[in-house]
């Protein structure tokens, strides 16, 4: 099922609604869900819909070629940012997860990053977690994962995965920041294999 | 079936409502707006009770979204709302159209352009029989008039919407949606199974082919032929559903021709004729996307002059102009804002249309 940009969530509330025995997900960017979709994110995670969102943040709008997204860093150049992004001119980039861990609806709220395997394994962690939380029925799940975009950063592969662990983890911590019932505060990024991801 | 109607006297609101139920919709999104806020609050109260899911959206983006989602998964579903709501939903209805989903639109239309007011108006005709949104697609519009007709055309659209897989469009208005009259509900339909062939949802595996819901074409002819299924639907409909009601003199010098509340007040135009001198005869549509073009154009070669009355600056008008190619005079009667002429006022541009084509009056 194919949604406008942005509203994944309003069209995955209309179909969890109608179906609500079947696995339910989206897979949104972040020009899709941290910018023109922020309403129907925000409000789904409010009303705590029973379905997985897979969020996608590369801090870049990819498929459009490079322009500044609402999560691209303060200094990073983008097509529509070409001298870098200023606070002045556009504002600081938007932490989504700290944002809807402000809300009442979400069970589940992490942030991983898709750079190291230890990282990698923890990032499937939280997915198979926020999934098994809508199995449950225990509600909103979101998983960001901070994610590469060469091309449009301007650097080859393994520049790009340095990028994420040397500087936009430094912006966008990874963290479990809700897991409901279970404990908050597990950290992300080192569950397997704590303090060897380095 | 022991089918017992119950006589009730309702707003046009409650009306479309429950035409919703007994058309069989238990799924609703929306989003409050002045006029038609009496539908999601009923709605509310009364579909949950009965199995049925309510829910108020964030937006009017997000409340076509979740119809669109909720259609893809095979639900018969609705939405509701007024003029700057509808305009908001564009780009679902554009994508519902490429994606070949029903769906059933409600547009209680008000003042504008702008925020406007909450007067009735119908000046979202273009909006309704031109849209929806961008690209090649239509919405088939019905054009209720009285209170009843709300309720019978929101229970029917379903089965229309289904037939075709296409949006239907219920064009109401302010003066509809609030006024009260008797009207003979439709006994309420069970909800279907949302097990449609091109739906979304749960299936035994190998029990049918994945279904995919998608209104992205990057194949050129992929695309063309989407557009050419959605131009044969309007063709079948144009011969299955096209409706109007004609009222009046069998040998009219003057044919009347307007839709919803400005119909009814040429009915009253009609009813007082002999006041204009003038052999006087209604054409009202029922559905204007469909439009009636035959029986038009038939009559414009048997009248001196028609004249469109409606509520709008002339959108209408350009339709009965092109189903009568010139054939005879067409005038515009037109008010706007939340103002509507007086039957008198009616029935004095009769006279002047009859007299400017040389009828004797």
């Amino acid at each position: 099922m194919q949604a406008a940009h942005g509203r994944g969530p309003a069209v995955a509330t209309g179909i969890k609604r109608v179906h609500p025995d079947s696995v339910v997900f989206t897979y949104q960017g972040d020009g899709d869900l941290a910018s023109i979709g922020m309403a129907e994110i925000v409000h789904a995670a409010s009303r705590g819909e029973n379905f997985t969102v897979i969020f996608i943040n590369n801090a870049v709008f990819g498929m459009t070629q490079g322009q500044m997204a609402p999560t691209t860093l303060i200094g990073q150049k983008t097509t529509t940012s070409p001298r870098g992004r200023t606070a002045a001119e556009a504002g600081w980039p938007i932490r989504i997860c700290e944002l809807l861990d402000t809300l009442e609806g979400p069970a589940y709220i992490a942030r991983e990053a898709l750079t190291t395997p230890p990282r990698i394994r923890s990032a499937k962690k939280s997915i198979r977690r926020a999934f098994e939380a809508q199995l449950a029925g225990e509600g909103f799940g979101i998983v960001e994962l901070l994610s590469t975009c060469p091309t449009w950063w301007g650097m080859d592969p393994l520049e790009a995965i340095r990028h994420i662990d040397d500087t936009m983890v430094e912006h966008y911590p990874l963290r479990v920041f809700r897991d409901r019932p279970a404990a908050h505060d597990r950290p992300a990024g080192q569950q397997e294999e704590a303090g060897s991801d380095a | 079936m022991n089918e017992e109607r119950r006589r009730v006297f309702i707003s046009g609101n409650e009306a479309t409502a429950e035409g919703g139920i007994a058309g069989g919709c238990r799924h609703f999104f929306g989003y409050p707006i002045t006029p038609q806020n009496k539908i999601p609050e009923y709605m509310a109260e009364h579909l949950p009770p009965i199995g049925g899911v309510y829910l108020q959206a964030e937006s009017e983006v997000a409340a076509i979204n979740m119809v669109y989602g909720a259609s893809s998964a095979g639900a018969r579903v609705m939405t509701t709302s007024s003029s700057p709501g509808i305009a908001l939903m564009q780009e679902g209805l554009s994508y519902m159209l490429g994606s070949e989903l029903p769906a059933v639109i409600v547009n209680m239309v008000r003042g504008g352009p702008g925020l406007g007011n909450v007067a009735v108006a119908q000046s979202d005709y273009w909006l309704s029989t031109r849209g929806a949104g961008h690209g090649d697609g239509r919405c088939i519009t019905l054009t209720p008039y009285s209170v009843q007709e709300l309720h019978n055309f929101t229970a029917g659209a379903f089965e229309i919407a289904d037939r075709y897989q296409n949006i239907v469009m219920v064009l109401g208005d302010a003066i509809l949606a609030t006024m009260m009259e008797p009207c003979e509900l439709i006994p309420r339909r069970e909800m279907e199974p949302p097990g449609r062939p091109y739906a979304v949802g749960p299936h035994e595996a190998g029990e049918r082919e994945r279904n995919i819901v998608n209104s992205l074409w990057v194949d050129f002819d992929a695309m063309e032929a989407v557009n050419i299924r959605n131009e044969e639907r309007y063709a079948r409909a144009a011969a299955e559903i096209t409706d109007w009601e004609e009222f009046g003199s069998d040998d009219p010098q003057v044919l009347l021709c307007a839709y919803g509340i400005s119909a009814r007040l040429c009915e009253g135009a009609v009813m007082r004729a002999e006041e204009a001198g003038v052999r006087l005869r209604l054409l009202r549509p029922k559905t204007v996307f469909p439009f009636p073009t035959v029986p038009i154009r038939e009559w414009s070669e048997r009248v001196d002059a028609m004249l469109v009355v409606e509520l709008s600056m002339g959108q209408f008008v350009e339709d009965v102009r092109l189903a009568v190619e010139g054939r005879c005079p067409v005038d515009l009667l037109s008010r706007a804002g939340g103002n509507m002429p007086t039957v008198s006022e009616v029935l004095a541009k009769v006279r002047e249309v009859a007299a400017k084509a040389g009828v004797a009056v």
